[in-house]
C-alpha cells in the first residue's frame, strides 16, 4: 500500500488528522456516537463538495464565498445553561399567549419552558442532541431527510457542524392551539452560530411555531453567521403554521434552508419576516406528498441601507390534487437589493393541482434594486397555475390622495408601505403580531434611506 | 366680513397640465355658509381646477393665488392646505390596500390636532358618523376604497369631510353613480358640514343633487374658464338646453373680442 492510498478515508471512518473546525465539531458533540458518525460523514461532504459556482442555481444573486466562516464555531464550550427564557418570551409566556417558549442563546443548550398539559399529552420540546440520544429511532429516521448533507455544501457543514437545536414533536391528533415560540439570538459574539430545527406533527396533529432570529437590534450586535436548518414532517391531516422571523444586527450574514414535506390532506402556512442582517438568504419550501396536501406561503423582507436579500421558495407537487399559494412581499429602502426566486414543480404524474404565485417589490428610494424570477417546473396539463411578480414605486397619487387628508408625505409612505405589509403581517400568530409589527415599522424607519 | 373670515377665495387660477393651459384664470370667492355649483361639459378642466387647487403635483399652478380662511396657501404642499382648511372629495377615489378606513383617517385627524388627549373621542365621533351616514360600521375595518363600489366610494369621501371639518370642501362629482337614497343621504351629510364658516364647491353633471344641496351660485365651466355665473335658476336652464347655446354665445363674444 503506499502512502497516497494510505490518506483515503475508509467508509465510516474518517481520518481529518488535526482539521481544527473538526476537532472543535468533536469537542463540542454531546449526542449519541451515531450521531457522531452522520456528523463526520457530512463534514466529509462539506469538505468535498466545491463552493458552488456564481453562475449555478440559487448562486447568482449572493456570493457563496459570503457563507464560509473563518472564525470557528460559536458557542465554545457547551455549559448546562442557567435554563433562563429571555424576557420577551418570559413575558410572552406567563401571560399565557404560547403553549410553550424555547431560546437557544449563543448557540449553546435551550432553556424552554412548556404547558405542562402538553407535556402530558405526549407533545416534547427537547434539545435536538439529548433528543438523539432519547428518541434515537425517531431522529434517525427524520433529522436531515429533508435536507440532508448532500443538499449542499453550506447544509453539509450545517450537518457536521449544528451546535445547538430542538427538537418539537406533536402526537397524532393532538391540536394545539397558542404557539410556540424559539427566539436565537447572540449576546455580542462575533461567532457564527450553527442551529437546527425538527418539528414532527403526527397524523391530525396541529401545532403553530414562531422562530425568532435576533434581539431585534440593529446595532451590530450578533453572531457573524448564522446557519439555521429546519425541518418539519407533517403527517397526513396534521396542521401546521410556521412563521421563522429574521431580525438580526446589520452585521451578520444568514442563511436559513427549510423544507417541510406534507402527507395526504395536511395543510401548512408559512409566513416568514426578513428584516435584518447585512445578507440575507431564505430558502423555503414545501413538499406536497400526499393527495390533497395545501402550502400557503407568506413572505415579508423589508430591507434598508445596503442590505441584501437573496429568497427562493419552492412549491414541489409530488402528488395529485395538492394546492399551493404563494404571497411574497418586498419593501426596500437605500441601496438594499432584493432577489427573489419562486419554484413551482408539478410532477407529471400529479394531476389536478393548483399553483399560485405573487411576488410584488416595493422599491422607496432610487439606490433600492429588486429581482423577481418565477421558475415554472409543470410536467402536466391538468394543473391550474398563475403567477405574476411586479416592482414598482409608492405612486405620487397615493401621496397626494394621503396629503389631501392633512397626512404628510414621510407619515403617508410610511401609512402605504404599512399597507402593503398589512396583509402578509396579519397571518403572525396573534400575541406575538404586534410585537413583530413594531419590528417591521421600527425597522422601516430606523435604517437610512440613502 | 373680514377677509380672515372668508373660507375660501382664489385669483386668477392658470394651471397647466405637461405645458398645455387647461384652466385659464378662474376667481373665486366662497363666503361662509354658501354653495357654489360648479357645471360644465366633460373635458373643461373642473377636475383639473379643484385638483390644482389642492396642490396635485402633475397639475401645475402656472399663475393665481389661493387664500384660505384669509390666509395664503398658494405655496404650501396639499397636506398643509389640508390642515388649513381645504378638503378635495375626489372624483376617482384611489384606493389604499392594506390600510384601514379606520387607521387611514385615524392618522389624518391626528394630524391636524394639537394634543392626542384629543384623539381620545376619536372613536365614538367615528361611529357616529358612520351611522349618520348610513354606512355599516364593517367599513371601518376594511382597506380605503378597496374594493368599494362607486357610491360606496363617494359616501367614504362625505364620511371623511365630516371627520375632518373643513372651511372650503370642493366636492368632485360627488353625487355621480349615488343611486337616490344614497343621494339623499350624502346631501344631508354635505349640508351638516355646511354652517356660517364653512363654504362648498359642487362640481357636478346634474341638477339632481342641487334638489337637496341647494346652492347659492351655479358657475358655468367651459374651456378652462367661469364663462356664466348666476342663481339656482341657471342649473334647470343648462340642464334643459345643454352646454351648446352658451358655447355659441361664448364663442360669438370672442369673436366680437
Ligand atoms: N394627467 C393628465 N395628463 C394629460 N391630460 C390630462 C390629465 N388630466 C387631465 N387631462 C386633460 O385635461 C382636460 C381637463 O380634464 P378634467 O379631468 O379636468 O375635466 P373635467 O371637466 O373634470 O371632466 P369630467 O366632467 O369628464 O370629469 C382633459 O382634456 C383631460 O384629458
Ligand atoms: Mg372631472
Amino acid at each position: 500500500m503506499n502512502s497516497a492510498a494510505a490518506q483515503t478515508p475508509q467508509s465510516g471512518t474518517v481520518h481529518f488528522g488535526t482539521d481544527p473546525l473538526w476537532e472543535q465539531i468533536k469537542s463540542s458533540h454531546s449526542g449519541p456516537d451515531w450521531l457522531l458518525a452522520m456528523r463526520q460523514q457530512a463534514f466529509e461532504d462539506f469538505k468535498a463538495e466545491e463552493l458552488p459556482s456564481r453562475v449555478s442555481h440559487l448562486w447568482r444573486y449572493t456570493d457563496p464565498a459570503l457563507f464560509l466562516t473563518s472564525n470557528g464555531l460559536g458557542g465554545g464550550q457547551r455549559t448546562k445553561d442557567e435554563g433562563l427564557l429571555p424576557t420577551i418570551l418570559q413575558a410572552e409566556f406567563s401571560s399565557g399567549l404560547l403553549c410553550a417558549a424555547a431560546s437557544l442563546r449563543d448557540g449553546r443548550d435551550m432553556a424552554a419552558s412548556i404547558d405542562p398539559k402538553l407535556a402530558s399529552a405526549g407533545v416534547r420540546l427537547i434539545d435536538l442532541q439529548e433528543a438523539a440520544r432519547t428518541y434515537p429511532d425517531l431522529l434517525r429516521e427524520h433529522l436531515g431527510s429533508l435536507i440532508g448533507a448532500d443538499f449542499g455544501k453550506f447544509e453539509a457543514y450545517n450537518a457536521a457542524a449544528w451546535s445547538s437545536g430542538i427538537l418539537i414533536y406533536v402526537p397524532r391528533g393532538v391540536e394545539i392551539e397558542k404557539p410556540i415560540h424559539i427566539l436565537s439570538s447572540a449576546s455580542g459574539s462575533k461567532h457564527p452560530l450553527v442551529q437546527r430545527l425538527l418539528v414532527i406533527l403526527e397524523g391530525s396533529a396541529s401545532l403553530s411555531v414562531i422562530d425568532e432570529y435576533g434581539s431585534g437590534r440593529s446595532n451590530g450586535d450578533g453572531p457573524s453567521h448564522s446557519s439555521a436548518i429546519v425541518e418539519m414532517v407533517l403527517g397526513a391531516g396534521a396542521r401546521l403554521k410556521y412563521a421563522p422571523v429574521q431580525n438580526w444586527g446589520n452585521n451578520t450574514i444568514s442563511y436559513l434552508t427549510q423544507r417541510a414535506r406534507l402527507d395526504a390532506d395536511a395543510q401548512m402556512e408559512t409566513v416568514m419576516t426578513t428584516l435584518g442582517g447585512q445578507v440575507g438568504k431564505v430558502d423555503c419550501g414545501a413538499i406536497l406528498a400526499g393527495k390533497g396536501a395545501e402550502s400557503n406561503m407568506f413572505g415579508l423582507a423589508i430591507g434598508g441601507a445596503r442590505q441584501q436579500f437573496d429568497h427562493h421558495t419552492v412549491h414541489d407537487h409530488r402528488s395529485g390534487n395538492t394546492r399551493s399559494d404563494l404571497h411574497f412581499k418586498v419593501a426596500l429602502r437605500g441601496r438594499a437589493h432584493s432577489a427573489y426566486t419562486g419554484l413551482i414543480r408539478i410532477e407529471d404524474h400529479a394531476q389536478f393541482c393548483e399553483a399560485y404565485q405573487e411576488n410584488r417589490n416595493l422599491l422607496l428610494s432610487s439606490g433600492a434594486k429588486a429581482e423577481s424570477i418565477p421558475e415554472l417546473e409543470i410536467l402536466n396539463n391538468e394543473v391550474r397555475c398563475t403567477h405574476g411578480a411586479t416592482v414598482g414605486k409608492v405612486s405620487p397619487e397615493e401621496v397626494f390622495y394621503l396629503g389631501a387628508r392633512g397626512i404628510d408625505p414621510a407619515e403617508a409612505v410610511r401609512l402605504i408601505v404599512t399597507g402593503f405589509v398589512e396583509p402578509i403581517l396579519k397571518h403572525i400568530p396573534d400575541g406575538v403580531r404586534e410585537r413583530i409589527h413594531g419590528e417591521v415599522l421600527a425597522h422601516l424607519g430606523e435604517t437610512p434611506n440613502d | 366680513m373680514t377677509e380672515a373670515q372668508i373660507p375660501f377665495r382664489c385669483e386668477d387660477i392658470h394651471v397647466a397640465i405637461e405645458s398645455k393651459p387647461v384652466v385659464k384664470g378662474v376667481t373665486l370667492n366662497i363666503k361662509g355658509g354658501e354653495i357654489h355649483a360648479l357645471m360644465g361639459p366633460n373635458g373643461s378642466g373642473k377636475s383639473t381646477l379643484v385638483n390644482a387647487l389642492m396642490g396635485h403635483p402633475s397639475y401645475s399652478l402656472t399663475s393665481g393665488r389661493i387664500f384660505v380662511n384669509g390666509e395664503n396657501v398658494t405655496e404650501m404642499p396639499p397636506h398643509e392646505r389640508s390642515r388649513h382648511g381645504m378638503f378635495l372629495a375626489f372624483q376617482y377615489p384611489l384606493a389604499i390596500p392594506g390600510v384601514t378606513v379606520a387607521n387611514f383617517l385615524r392618522a389624518a385627524v391626528k394630524a391636524r390636532v394639537k394634543d392626542d388627549s384629543e384623539m381620545k373621542a376619536f372613536r365614538k365621533t367615528l361611529l357616529a358618523e358612520f351611522e349618520r351616514l348610513e354606512i355599516d360600521p364593517a367599513f371601518a375595518t376594511r382597506y380605503v376604497n378597496d374594493g368599494f363600489s362607486g357610491g360606496e366610494k363617494k359616501r367614504l369621501e362625505i364620511l371623511q369631510m365630516a371627520m375632518l371639518k373643513p372651511s372650503i370642501a370642493l366636492l368632485d362629482e360627488t353625487d355621480s353613480g349615488l343611486d337616490i337614497d344614497a343621494l339623499q343621504i350624502v346631501s344631508k351629510g354635505i349640508n351638516t358640514v355646511v354652517n356660517k364658516d364653512v363654504g362648498v364647491l359642487l362640481v357636478t353633471h346634474y341638477q339632481r343633487i342641487l334638489n337637496f344641496v341647494k346652492p347659492d351660485f351655479v358657475h358655468v365651466f367651459m374651456g378652462g374658464r367661469i364663462v356664466r355665473s348666476g342663481g339656482p335658476e341657471m342649473a334647470a336652464q343648462l340642464e334643459k338646453e345643454g352646454y351648446e347655446k352658451i358655447e355659441k354665445e361664448v364663442s360669438r363674444i370672442a369673436e366680437v373680442a
